[in-house]
């Protein structure tokens, strides 16, 4: 199964969040983190790693996918992306087949969860991301720019591309907060897209995240007890009747 | 191969000059302009006007929905069909006929551009594949189209002779997710209907136009919409 998270704007906190979702579902699940910025990796640096082999070697040089897939020493794996790119940054068709492919003989064979933490923006290729994911998780903050994109890319994967299974996540907000947000914007998505996105909770704001994004730490092996880290690990919690193995769900029924 | 060997035969005949009579020499000839045709039906062009033929369009055409539902991504479809073309074979004949088709495939060549793929798809019916283009291009493509169609004098200055088109226009999204037969059947009614409501027209896929505008960015409407979001209060919940 695969996940995307993704948000529209970028700085909502899409790599950290993925970092510690990875971390809270391993290793009850195996769970491959891609980080789908391909040309501008960000993965890597959050956990401090320096990987000799990326995606760049597998897209432009024909290594195996699976020469590039290394142990994040958290107990789930990473597909790293290559720094400073800009081959990468819009694959073409032949490495966009070379990348589903690949991906999707690890999903099958290795891994039970891909998430993809994919760039900021509405290029291609985080379209393409998208809509390789069986969901969209959809980030965003109490901001209006960040509704407003939010929303944008909802519309634009739904209409244009199909994709019908979106998660919806408040970040930098209180549980109060994010409900009331969640509410309203439910009920733009419902009358102007027809859809019904299933709600996944808020993260409070809490200094410990960015002491760990400094400190190149994820949260949830730092500090598990903080408010950020126990909000990020119900989250967990509510994604795994989605995940295999558990009684199959759709999230439009929501 | 079939063709080579033919056409060796042909040669080795012509070589020894051993027609009998011009009848004979008469047959080899017309077996030689089949032979031509054959060849050119196979290299993927259309024998009478140079543009594609039908075999090579629908090759193309299955190409573009793959490359579509693959790489997310639209291409647009006109279909165009000569209105009372039959009228010029019958009062003029066959050959000039066939000139109003050569005449009528040079304008579609000069209206679209080079990465557009024009064919003859029938008798008189031919078909434009516009990858990359949004419903708008299209349209303003078979548009123009129209207005070169209509302007251009396929006679001569004493006998003019005019001719006009019908269309359909239409937009392939992956999001529908139909073949590429189906989408073909979906622009050919469409071209139906313009010829039902009278012929010299364009008829716009459904929901065409405010689609490709929807699709593109989120509604004033939306964004005040949207606004609710982060300005409520508390007597909203």
């Amino acid at each position: 199964m695969m996940i995307s998270i993704t948000s529209g704007k970028g700085g909502v906190g899409k790599t950290s969040f993925a970092l510690n979702l990875a971390l809270a579902l391993s290793p009850a699940y195996r769970v491959l983190l891609v980080d789908a910025d391909l040309g501008l990796a960000n993965v890597d640096v959050m956990l401090s790693l320096a990987p000799t082999v990326t995606v760049r070697h597998v897209l432009l040089e024909g290594r195996s996918i699976r020469e590039a897939v290394i142990n994040s020493g958290y107990g789930f794996d990473i597909l790293p992306a290559a720094s400073g790119v800009v081959e990468l940054a819009q694959p073409d068709s032949e490495m966009k087949g070379t990348l589903e492919l690949g991906l999707r003989e690890l999903a099958e064979e290795e891994y039970d969860l891909l998430i993809f933490d994919t760039g900021a923006g509405i290029s291609p290729i985080v379209l393409w991301f998208n809509c390789l994911a069986d969901f969209n998780l959809v980030i965003y903050t109490p901001e209006p720019t960040s509704i407003t994109d939010a929303y944008a890319l909802i519309k634009v994967l739904s209409r244009d591309y199909g994709q019908k299974n979106f998660f919806l996540l408040a970040n930098q907000a209180s549980e109060k907060e994010g409900e009331q947000y969640f509410s309203h914007l439910n009920r733009v998505i419902g009358h102007y897209l027809g859809l019904n996105p299933y709600y996944l909770g808020a993260i409070p704001r809490d200094g410990e995240v960015e002491k760990s994004i400094r400190l190149q730490k994820p949260l949830l092996a730092r500090k598990r007890e903080s408010k950020a880290a126990q909000a990020i690990l119900l989250v967990a919690e509510k994604l795994k009747p989605f995940l295999p193995g558990e009684e199959p769900l759709v999230a439009t029924k929501y | 191969m079939e063709i080579e060997r033919r056409l060796r035969e042909m040669k080795a005949l012509l070589a020894e000059k051993r027609a009998s009579s011009m009848e004979e020499l008469w047959l080899h000839f017309r077996e030689l302009y089949h032979l031509c045709e054959e060849l050119y039906a196979q290299a993927s062009i259309d024998f009478l006007t140079g543009l594609y033929n039908r075999r090579f369009f629908e090759k193309e055409l299955d190409l573009c929905v793959e490359r579509a539902q693959r790489e997310r991504c639209v291409f647009s479809l006109i279909l165009i069909d000569l209105d009372y073309f039959k009228t010029i074979n019958d009062r003029y004949g066959h050959l000039v006929g066939d000139e109003v088709l050569k005449g009528v495939g040079n304008i579609i060549r000069e209206s679209i551009r080079k990465i557009d793929i024009p064919a003859r798809y029938g008798g008189e019916e031919f078909a434009i594949i516009l990858p990359g283009t949004t419903f708008e291009g299209a349209f303003s493509a078979a548009f123009r189209l129209q207005k070169s169609l209509q302007k251009h004098n396929f006679g001569d200055e004493k006998d003019p002779i005019k001719i006009t088109a019908s269309m359909g226009v239409g937009t392939y999204r992956p999001l529908n997710g139909i073949s590429a037969q189906e989408f073909l059947s979906e622009i050919d009614a469409l071209l139906y209907q313009a010829k039902m409501m009278g012929r010299n027209l364009i008829m716009p896929q459904k929901d065409g136009f405010s689609q490709s505008k929807e699709l593109e960015e989120v509604s004033l409407e939306e964004r005040q919409a949207l606004k609710g979001v982060w300005t409520h209060d508390d007597k909203h919940n």
